[in-house]
């Protein structure tokens, strides 16, 4: 009688074991599982911020590039405007020498039809 | 009888608390296993994605630069341009005020006499033929009418032969607007020397315009080789 109820107490606490341990394997697989979620989250998280840096150069480029149109065009009328001043302080001067050459006609025979 | 009754108790409590020990220390293991496999699970898919994530926005960042690079060369380049242009515009307007001028100037008689004069010496000389027609502007005819016997001397002179027959063209005149100056036809029309004052003009300024361009836009100091 003893005995029968010494080895059910033990079939008891190999039961209670066994579920003991089958509980923490399901708990193991379940927290495997959740580094997927938790995985998920921490990347979305990494990817805003990484968004964020992106958007904030886009925008930068995107204001330097009207700043950059106008400072080329800017610069460029100033160089356009310093030719005029040269055409103009220059133009007599070769004005005068082109209407030179032009009067200055020489009308000469060719060499070998020369005496 | 071998063990008493509490012997066989205690035994058996023995043997429950081996057991319930073992279960516990198995049931460590899994958990810390547990938790091994979860950090190691976790790290592997984050480092995975990041590594995608940041190479994604790195090509992102680059095409930015690119971007710029090729608005800021786009821009030289216009500039660039649009200068270029200005200086031709500058060199085209400078010959436009030489033929005004030059076409007051013909409008003084003596000296647009010797001009012509001269234009239609150099003609003949170059052409050589015993037969040519001139042609001029509605308004010279005359003048090159009256010239003309001159020139033939001077011609037959220099060349110490050669008869030469000139005909004034009373048909076909140049442009009434034009310079002046006059266009030579021998061979029936098929050989043609043009003398006007335009293409004096434009023969020389294209002559100078290497000069031209350094007076009005100074010397070029990219330029390596100047002979």
């Amino acid at each position: 009688m003893l005995q029968s109820r010494g080895v059910s107490d033990l079939l008891a606490a190999e039961k209670k074991a066994q579920e003991l341990i089958e509980e923490a394997r399901k708990r193991k697989n379940k927290r495997i599982k959740d580094a997927q979620s938790e995985a998920k989250a921490e990347i979305e998280h990494f990817k805003a911020d990484r968004e964020r840096q992106y958007k904030i150069l886009e925008q930068q480029q995107l204001g330097n590039r009207t700043q950059m149109t106008e400072q080329s065009s800017k610069e460029t009328q100033i160089q356009i405007g310093a030719l005029k001043s040269q055409y103009e302080s220059n133009k007599q001067q070769l004005l005068q020498r082109i209407i030179t050459l032009v009067c200055d006609i020489k009308p000469e025979a060719h060499m070998n039809a020369r005496f | 009888m071998g063990l008493s009754e509490t012997d066989v108790a205690k035994q058996i409590q023995h043997m429950i608390a081996f057991i319930q020990q073992e279960a516990a220390e198995k049931v460590e293991e899994i958990e810390a296993k547990a938790e091994e496999e979860f950090n190691i699970e976790k790290s592997r898919l984050v480092s995975q994605q990041r590594v995608k994530i940041i190479e994604y926005y790195n090509k992102k960042e680059k095409q930015i630069e690119l971007q710029r690079k090729i608005q800021h060369s786009n821009l030289a380049n216009a500039s660039r341009l649009s200068i270029l242009k200005a200086r031709d515009d500058y060199v085209q307007a400078l010959k436009e005020e030489a033929r005004k001028q030059l076409t007051i100037l013909t409008q003084d008689r003596s000296k647009y006499q010797t001009i012509l004069a001269n234009l239609i010496a150099q003609g003949l000389f170059l052409l050589m033929e015993k037969e040519v027609t001139l042609r001029c502007r509605r308004n010279d005819f005359h003048l090159v009418q009256q010239l003309t016997p001159d020139i033939i001397q001077r011609y037959k002179q220099e060349l110490k032969q050669n008869d030469i027959k000139i005909t004034v063209d009373d048909k076909n005149y140049i442009a009434d607007d034009s310079a002046g100056g006059i266009e030579l036809y021998a061979m029936g029309g098929k050989i043609k020397v043009s003398n006007t004052i335009e293409a004096r003009l434009s023969m020389i300024f294209n002559q100078i315009l290497p000069e031209i361009r350094e007076k009005l836009f100074g010397i070029n100091q990219n330029r390596k080789y100047h002979d």
